[in-house]
């Protein structure tokens, strides 16, 4: 048996050390907390933050009476994206409870929901990463052919909406207005971290552009100029 | 059962600073869950764990340490016998076979056999007259119980066993130098398994340069330091701990450092590491106490000993000063084996501190 001075100074050294071992985390702790915390925020930031534009729905073509030549609708469809763990009986199940007649499908599983539905969705599959609700923005027009190279053509891209012929690219920049930016925080998975949203620079939108002539005049005008 | 008699201060210190502790380790179970869909399940549950291991350690501490003298080979039998079963019974829970399901309940047996581990290492250092014999067998006794836990493979518990064995050893031998030996054996040991396994090096390169691949191996380290950088002074809110609830992997567990410092800042994570260092304290003052009989303060200071280095190891890990490895920390990481686990520990190092005062 140990004499007891010296199992004593050896409990001593031993809890000393160990002492040692807690200021020295204490000392790593404060040093990333506060002294270098900068540096891992902006990693952070780097890491979880993303920064995205968002695009104003797309102002309108009207004739001079006012009468809508071409305008924007926006519609939420709701998408399914499986990944090699998804539980697809599970998926299923929840995704009967609030659309019944919808089968469980790979893309768009339904669209044009409802705000109701949107809400109702976004509750009953919160556990389910790979259901999202994505807007899809379509640009309607009039319904004639015979206005259809006049008005021209927009390509869609997501949530933007940029005019590539006629009418539509001649006054792409005022009917598109400007985008706004949105920082969110994303998760592991990249899924937003609810509450995290907020908006850096609101979107200006764009002005609807009021045409010299009539509808019948412009219909008038085409009628004449095909061959 | 010994019968009620007059508890000394020092003995409801250390059962305070250990209800402290369960206490700040709610907290920070309970910040790491604030987003989830039910945030006050686990730390309900984790409430209740500490409840029963203080009632676990009250226990422990009525029975005389006589009694757990006497029964020491019986003890390390069962001890080391559900070790053995667990590679072919175990539940593998994140890339580990060390969990058994009893009635529903998922119980570590690496966790709970430590308090016999460490009678069984003191009661064989019993039978040794000189330093060389007591290395041999002691490293031997500990090679032998850590080869199932490294079977698992549970290298963090290995780890914590390794240094029940150097405390034990340099608590009782003249040459204490002589324990660099094994110490050196196991080193080289882990040193080849890193160098035999891919994932054990790319782990080690994170470690190192947690910028050359901050999407995988330096992944772990990653998340520990920006968890920690976002709690600042006091912490960030509850809600807003988004590393310890989005990123951290096992917040409320292996990560519960970080967890802390993130929710609760520096200031708050400082008395946590205060109440660390008084338990540790407090039982070396209940082994230098305990002057006339070796068992008994072997065992308390090993105790102390076996609870400080898995903090530490813990701390260092979420500190980024060691390597990522599973280890939870001492009755504030979540789960009831460990809690149970060290409620017996301090408890049967109590009831040794109470023998020895001839209470």
């Amino acid at each position: 048996m140990l004499e007891n001075d010296r199992f004593r100074g050896r409990c001593r050294w031993l809890l000393l050390l160990a002492l040692t071992g807690l200021l020295l985390v204490a000392l790593r702790t404060a040093y990333l907390a506060v002294f270098a915390r900068e540096k891992y925020l902006t990693l952070g930031r780097e890491l979880a933050s993303s920064t995205r534009d968002y695009y104003p729905p797309r102002a309108r073509l009207l004739d001079r009476d006012g009468v809508a030549l071409a305008w924007s609708e926006d519609y939420f469809d709701l998408h399914f994206t499986p990944g090699p763990e998804t539980d697809r009986t599970a998926a299923a199940q929840a995704l009967a409870t609030v659309f019944p007649d919808s089968p469980l499908v790979e893309g768009v599983v339904r669209r044009q929901l409802s705000a109701r539905e949107t809400e109702l969705a976004a509750r009953a599959l919160a556990a389910f990463p790979e259901f999202r609700v994505v807007l899809r923005r379509e640009r309607l027009r009039i319904d004639d052919p015979r206005l259809r190279v006049l008005l021209g053509e927009v390509t869609v891209d997501g949530n933007r909406q940029r005019g590539i012929s006629g009418l539509e690219l001649q006054y792409d920049e005022r009917l598109a207005g400007r985008p706004g930016r949105y920082e969110v925080l994303l998760d592991r998975e990249r899924q937003w971290i609810s509450g995290s949203w907020h908006l850096v620079r609101p979107a200006e939108p764009g002005a609807d552009v009021r045409l010299p002539r009539s509808v019948a005049e412009y219909q008038a005008e085409a009628e004449h100029a095909q061959p | 059962m010994r019968s009620p008699e007059k508890v000394s201060f020092l003995e409801l210190w250390i059962v305070a600073t250990v209800f402290l502790l369960g206490l700040w380790g709610v907290l920070t179970v309970a910040s790491a869950q604030s987003t989830a869909a039910e945030p006050l399940a686990l730390p309900l549950r984790q409430l209740c764990r500490l409840l029963l291991a203080l009632a676990a350690l009250v226990l422990a501490w009525r029975v005389p340490f006589a009694v757990y003298r006497k029964l020491t080979p019986v003890l390390a039998v069962l001890g080391y016998g559900v070790l053995l079963v667990l590679p072919l019974v175990g539940e593998r829970i994140n890339g580990m076979r060390g969990w058994v399901a009893l009635w529903g309940i998922q119980i570590q047996p690496s966790e709970l056999s430590k308090p016999f581990f460490l009678l069984s290492l003191i009661f064989l250092n019993g039978l040794c007259r000189d330093d060389r014999r007591r290395l041999l067998v002691l490293s031997g006794a500990t090679l032998i119980w850590t080869l199932p836990v490294m079977v698992q493979p549970d290298f963090g518990t290995t780890v914590i066993y390794w240094c029940g064995f150097l405390a034990v050893y340099v608590l009782t031998a003249r040459r204490w130098q002589l324990a660099a030996l094994p110490v050196t054996g196991m080193l080289l040991l882990a040193a080849g398994f890193v160098w035999s396994r891919p994932y054990a090096w790319r782990r080690l390169a994170g470690f190192i340069n947690p910028e050359s691949d901050a999407l995988g191996s330096g992944w772990h380290i990653r998340q520990f330091q920006l968890a920690m950088a976002h709690g600042d002074w006091f912490g960030a809110k509850m809600q807003q701990a988004v590393w310890s609830n989005y990123y951290l992997p096992l917040a409320y567990n292996d990560s519960a450092y970080a967890t802390m410092v993130e929710t609760l800042g520096v200031a708050g994570s400082l008395p946590a590491l205060v109440l660390a260092g008084l338990l540790a304290f407090f039982l070396y003052r209940l082994a230098v106490r305990s002057v006339h009989n070796e068992f008994a303060r072997v065992y308390i200071a090993g105790a102390a000993l076996l609870l400080l280095s898995q903090t530490l190891v813990h701390l260092g890990v979420n500190a980024t000063l060691l390597p990522p490895t599973g280890l939870t920390w001492p009755f504030i990481s979540y789960g009831g084996s460990s809690l149970l686990s060290c409620g017996l520990l301090v408890g049967i190092a109590l009831s040794a501190g109470s023998e020895e005062s001839g209470r």
